[in-house]
């Protein structure tokens, strides 16, 4: 399966949800979720299947096709990003900021680890700066610093 | 000579440890350190005004260098705000002013597991206000008095939204006076109401706090009766609820609270802060400048206040649950 | 009359207050930037600082930023795709393009002036509107909002030329997203995937905005790798770019008073928000263009049409005055601080406090004419990073514009919603899937099902939308708008033929 069906798959998943969830409501607050949901439904079936006819020619991106190992790309950005997420919920924003920026750029071997330090420093410095000292901003100190977690 | 030795070191670790142990004693003054005030509403809006004028007044009356600092905590309509500090640590260092007509009945209606809080348990610091509501219409509408509102037999009425306060005191002032209701909701706030009841996009609605004032003043707006307990100073030619046989006393209830567990010596010391605060002459100066009414109580008064509205509301709660539980 | 301009000419002249105007501007171009941090949350954390102030220095300030807002919001947009303001977002679809083609400065240069042209616009038709506003306001129901909002999302249909299926797709998501929570009319809770208080206010605009632009952009960043800049292509110098932009600004003269026009109106209309207008400016000058489809590809009428909406804080201050109801989310900030000094504004306001007023206005012209200058010299050197490699920008924007969807309302929750909403964002673009239609239906879904539902519950009548003149006025409009590209290409078919 690729790619581009697994997402038009989602999409279809999304609208589907949408749908289904409205039927719960009552009459006035699901008429318009059902009415726009099923029509979501129904034009991204229609252009799922189209997709998959026109299948394996890529359409032509003004930058050329993407790098083979795009799928991994987006996989390690967003493991990276939940990283991020993390630390910012564990450690506050000054600690995520630093460690963050310090362990991209550090670990990528076309990066000198004091330009990293440099970088990461610099950021957290900015930050702090502007919000905390000029705008006496709170920054989230993290859950493991005394900070609560909203509720959901 | 050695032994002595031994036994002294291990008696004075002994007595260290225990000394670190024992809790620090109850006696150390509080408050040590700032206090966070905690505004479960958006900057400039009523509750938060109230909020920082109280605050800067009471750090006049607290030891020298102790803040008290606002802090907005948005959200689910001032329900996030109110279960951060529900969850807050009860040491005395956390309060917050509460919109009790809005958190009641949600809390009735679903339950305080699924709400979050629970007011019987909130540690009451005083009352701030308790406005009145008050019935409003356009001036050029046909309706003037009490008599042509039960006349009509169709009236909509503005409101922000089902199940929020301006929608519950509808509720309570229509059923308790007979009168024909229905809505016209989705207004972002008495900002948005003001000129919609001015346009005609419905008849009648009502409103607590300051910001009807100015448009009843200069006549565009009809303030047809009030919902306090006597006639408010603003409004001495409008008669009451009461007055016209109907007894039925609505206000906005701005009460001060701390979380669930704070110590009532603590409690007491916050509370003496704030009525000083509430009485302070600056303050009272702001507060008529503003166009508002105070009416200052301590703890004993905030809980009966509570007390009062959740009776109140008993009458009317399956409906209102029917539709908060929605949420 | 003249006595209050004085007095406030005069407030200017007092060096506090003209510092503060500067700084205010700083501040407002620094958040402008800043994306996911809208000067409207920099406003509010600044709003308790402010009650030291007299009340027209703290009026200064907020003008200040205010004014500055929008072209900071700009520039970021152009150079990286990602906009620092929502209602500067519009901005990205054809001053990317310009960026990647060399030609940043002329594209800021084109924002610049279409911004600040567009508020004196603004500035000229509010006071020469003054005595006619609360005709304007009471003409302005929800029918009539509802058919100006189905202005911007009826032109969904036409905003992806020749993508037109997946335009409408997205579209329909977009709305669907912006359904989520609870809704006033109903008072159901809708879409909350078992949360009750999380999504009670829906999905966040500034994070849902910082997950589709900015998280969205990065994710393209580290797949494709390289500068911004393509590398092969010379990037005009900065003064002579700037000056071209400007030059061009008068090559499209309709579609600048146009967007004006749009800005304007929607700043005056309580409620609506300053995010549709440059949307809704950029659609419909793409609808009414003879090219439609070299838009979203650096055409610079795009640019114009987005950034000449920019000036609806303007149109903001004329209800603000007459009322003492904001007009617009930065006006409501303003509001708020006056009250917080103790003032209660309503009508009688613009009666006794006219110096105030004047505050305002004099600090928005002189905020606008600062906030361009300062802004494009500190563009230049931002379009410096245009040609580094994307490794070092990567960390360093993925940081500030999650720390941006943090900040709005302190949730870290939003953090979380910017990183889920970004990674399916990237897959829109990559699987071609338009984002315009995305946040137009994410901007107008809501407000369009709420002014329609509004409409019902007024009279009961459903045919209230034609028997209103102003909104039968609308729906005429709209239907003309759609109706006259089809019978432009039948008469040239028949040309051909």
């Amino acid at each position: 399966m690729t790619g581009r069906f697994a997402f038009n798959l989602l999409l279809l998943v999304f609208a589907a949800y949408f749908v289904w969830s409205a039927t719960n409501y009552e009459p006035q607050a699901r008429m318009i979720p059902l009415v726009i949901g099923g029509f979501v439904l129904i034009l991204q079936s229609w252009v799922t299947i189209m997709d998959g006819r026109t299948n394996s020619a890529p359409v032509e991106h003004a930058e050329g096709a993407p790098p083979a190992d795009e799928a991994n790309r987006v996989a390690a950005l967003t493991g990276w990003m939940v990283l991020f997420f993390g630390l910012f919920m564990l450690f506050g924003t000054l600690a995520a900021i630093f460690l963050f920026i310090l362990l991209f750029l550090g670990l990528r071997r076309d990066v000198h680890k004091w330009i990293a330090f440099a970088v990461a420093g610099g950021m957290s410095l900015v930050v702090w700066v502007l919000f905390v000292r000029l705008m006496r901003f709170e920054l989230y100190p993290g859950v493991l610093f005394g900070g609560s977690l909203p509720s959901l | 000579m050695r032994k002595f030795r031994a036994i002294g070191a291990a008696l004075a670790l002994a007595s260290a440890l225990v000394l670190c142990l024992v809790p620090g004693p109850a006696r150390a003054a509080f408050p040590e350190r700032d206090i966070t005030w905690i505004v479960p509403y958006a900057p400039g809006g009523g509750f938060d005004a109230w909020s920082r004028q109280i605050a800067a007044t009471m750090q006049k009356y607290l030891p020298q260098g102790i803040n008290v600092v606002v802090k907005n905590v948005t959200g689910a309509g001032g329900r996030t705000g109110s279960i951060a500090l529900y969850r807050s640590n009860p040491d005395g260092y956390t309060v917050g002013i509460l919109d009790v007509a809005g958190l009641v009945p949600y809390q009735k209606a679903v339950g305080a597991e699924k709400a979050g809080y629970d007011m019987d348990k909130f540690v009451w610091i005083g009352r701030v206000a308790n406005e009145p509501w008050v019935f409003l219409a356009a001036s050029h509408s046909p309706l003037k008095t009490l008599a042509d509102l039960k006349a009509k037999k169709d009236m909509s009425w503005g409101i922000e939204g089902v199940g929020s306060t301006k929608w519950l005191f509808s509720i309570l002032e229509a059923r308790t006076m007979g009168l024909a209701m229905r809505f016209v909701s989705g207004y972002g706030g008495t900002g948005e109401l003001v000129p919609a009841n001015l346009r005609g996009d419905f008849d009648v609605w009502t409103n607590a706090g300051p910001a009807h004032i100015p448009y009843v003043k200069n006549g565009e707006l009809r303030a047809i009766l009030q919902f306090g307990e006597t006639r408010m100073p603003a409004f001495p030619d409008v008669p009451t609820a009461k007055e016209s046989g109907y007894d039925l006393v609505a206000e906005i209830l701005r009460l001060v609270a701390a979380p669930p567990g704070t110590p009532p010596a603590v409690a007491k010391v916050i509370e003496e802060a704030f009525l000083k605060a509430m009485n302070d002459a600056d303050f009272k100066a702001w507060v008529v400048k503003s166009q508002q009414e105070a009416n200052p109580g301590g703890q004993k008064e905030a809980a009966a206040a509570v007390a009062n509205f959740s009776k109140l509301i008993e009458p009317h709660m399956k409906d209102i649950a029917d539709v908060v539980s929605k949420q | 009359m003249l006595d209050p301009l004085l007095t406030a000419a005069g407030a200017l002249l007092q060096p506090q207050n003209a510092l503060l105007v500067i700084l205010g501007n700083l501040m407002g171009l620094l958040f402008g930037l800043l994306p996911g941090i809208t000067v409207l949350a920099a406003m509010s954390i600044l709003l308790p600082f402010t009650i030291g102030l007299e009340p027209i220095s703290a009026m200064y300030l907020f003008i200040g930023i205010l004014g500055a807002g929008p072209f900071g919001g700009a520039v970021t947009a152009i150079l990286f795709n990602i906009p620092g303001e929502p209602t500067s977002a519009a901005a990205c679809f054809d001053g990317y393009p310009m960026t990647r083609r060399g030609e940043a400065a002329k594209a800021l240069g084109l924002a610049a002036a279409s911004a600040v042209f567009s508020s004196v616009l603004g500035l000229l038709v509010l006071i020469a509107l003054i005595p006619m506003v609360r005709a304007i306001v009471y003409a302005f129901g929800p029918p009539e909002f509802f058919m100006l909002l189905m202005f911007g999302l009826a032109t969904v249909a036409v905003a992806a030329p020749g993508n037109t299926m997946k335009g409408l797709v997205t579209a329909g998501l977009g709305v669907l997203i912006s359904l989520i929570g609870y809704d006033p009319i109903t008072g159901v809770l809708r879409f909350g995937l078992g949360s009750s208080n999380y999504l009670w206010d829906g999905v966040n605009l500034p994070a849902f905005f910082v997950g589709v632009f900015a998280v969205g952009e990065v994710i393209g960043y580290y797949v494709a790798g390289g500068t911004i800049v393509k590398g092969d292509i010379r990037v005009t110098g900065m003064l002579k770019g700037t000056l071209e932009g400007v030059r061009e600004l008068f090559r499209h003269p309709r579609v600048f008073l146009q967007g004006s026009m749009v800005g304007s109106i929607i700043g005056i209309l309580p409620g609506v928000g300053g995010t549709v207008s440059n949307f809704l400016s950029y659609t419909i000058a793409m609808q009414t263009s003879k090219n439609p489809e070299t838009y979203g590809k650096g055409n610079p009428e795009g640019l114009v049409a987005a950034m000449s909406a920019t000036n609806e804080d303007t149109g903001a201050l004329l209800p603000t005055m007459a009322f003492g109801i904001p007009g617009s989310a930065g006006s409501a900030l303003l509001l708020g601080a006056l009250i917080l000094h103790g003032f209660n504004p309503g009508p009688l306001f613009i009666k006794d406090h006219l110096e105030i007023v004047w505050a305002l206005i004099l600090g928005l012209l002189l905020a606008n004419i600062i906030a361009t200058t300062v802004g494009l010299a500190g563009a230049n050197l931002l379009a410096r990073l245009t040609t580094i490699d994307v490794k070092y920008l990567i960390p360093t924007i993925l940081v500030i514009s999650l720390l941006g969807a943090y900040a709005d309302r302190e949730n870290i929750w939003d953090v979380a919603l910017a990183i889920s909403t970004g990674v399916i964002a990237y897959g829109f673009t990559r699987f071609d899937f338009p984002i315009v239609t995305l946040v137009i239906g994410f901007v107008m879904g809501r407000l369009v099902e709420r002014a329609f539902a509004q409409s019902l519950q007024m009279q009961l009548d459903p045919l209230i939308f034609f028997k209103r003149p102003i909104s039968l006025l609308l729906f005429c409009l709209l239907v003309l708008l759609f109706v006259m590209p089809l019978v432009r290409q039948f008469i040239a078919a028949r040309r051909v033929a």
